[in-house]
């Protein structure tokens, strides 16, 4: 193939491989995240048994969440840098169920912690101020 | 170093059932229990989406996530203990 003699700062292909490279780095970090956001639950509850108070499974499953939303974001980071190299239209769905299904879970992730967090906080706030007057039982 | 990526999301779907095991034997609710193994079960779809591309990966994370849901929204609805009516989570 006989190529003119034209200046070519970045061949399709050169930045097609980079960005298939980045895509592949990026949704690892994700995958990494929710991986080691699993390892710490266990690692949680674990610790938690003794204890045997089923509250403390709430936040466990916040601190989850809370990894779960960080490797979300990565995760969805990665398919945005997908549609510049998506080829094909079945990629291109696929791709687009996987940053919807995505981009839910990132919202009702969310709204999730927020309402747990609340939870935790008000119970703290009511123990601390049962504490110090007498409960009726 | 693939096998591992394959077989990770499966580890961690079995430690789901067995910490959720674990936790309704300790707290004797449901309520308390499954919440944390559908948040583990959902870690598990999710890194298997991230492994692999297939249309079979993409509907188990959006299965688990819809099962999710509405688990939670139904356990939320029941009072934590059936003496408790009056102190239902709508109330508090």
């Amino acid at each position: 193939m006989i190529r003119a003699a034209e200046f070519e700062l970045l061949s399709e292909e050169t930045l097609h491989s980079a960005v298939d490279a980045l895509v592949v780095m990026v949704e690892a970090a994700g995958a990494l995240i929710i991986f080691v956001g699993a390892l710490v639950a266990l690692l949680l509850f674990l610790v938690s048994l003794p204890r045997r108070d089923p509250e403390e499974f709430v936040s466990v499953r916040l601190t989850l969440g809370r990894f779960l939303a960080l490797g979300l974001e990565f995760q969805l980071a990665s398919d945005v840098l997908r549609t510049a190299v998506a080829p094909s239209f079945e990629e291109l769905g696929k791709l687009a169920a996987v940053a919807a299904i995505r981009t839910a879970l990132n919202f009702f992730l969310a709204r999730e912690i927020a309402e747990e967090q609340r939870a935790v906080d008000d119970r703290r706030a009511r123990t601390d101020a049962g504490a110090q007057e007498p409960r009726p039982s | 170093m693939s096998e591992a990526v394959d077989t990770a999301p499966l580890v961690l779907a079995l430690v789901a059932v067995l910490v959720g095991g674990v936790a309704l034997v300790v707290a004797r609710e449901l309520r308390s229990a499954l919440p944390l193994t559908l948040e583990l079960l959902m870690a598990a779809g999710l890194l298997r989406l991230a492994a692999s591309d297939s249309w079979e990966a993409i509907s188990t994370v959006a299965a688990v996530v819809l099962v999710r849901k509405l688990v939670l929204f139904g356990l939320r609805q029941t009072p934590a203990h059936l003496g408790d009516a009056a102190r239902l989570p709508g109330a508090s």
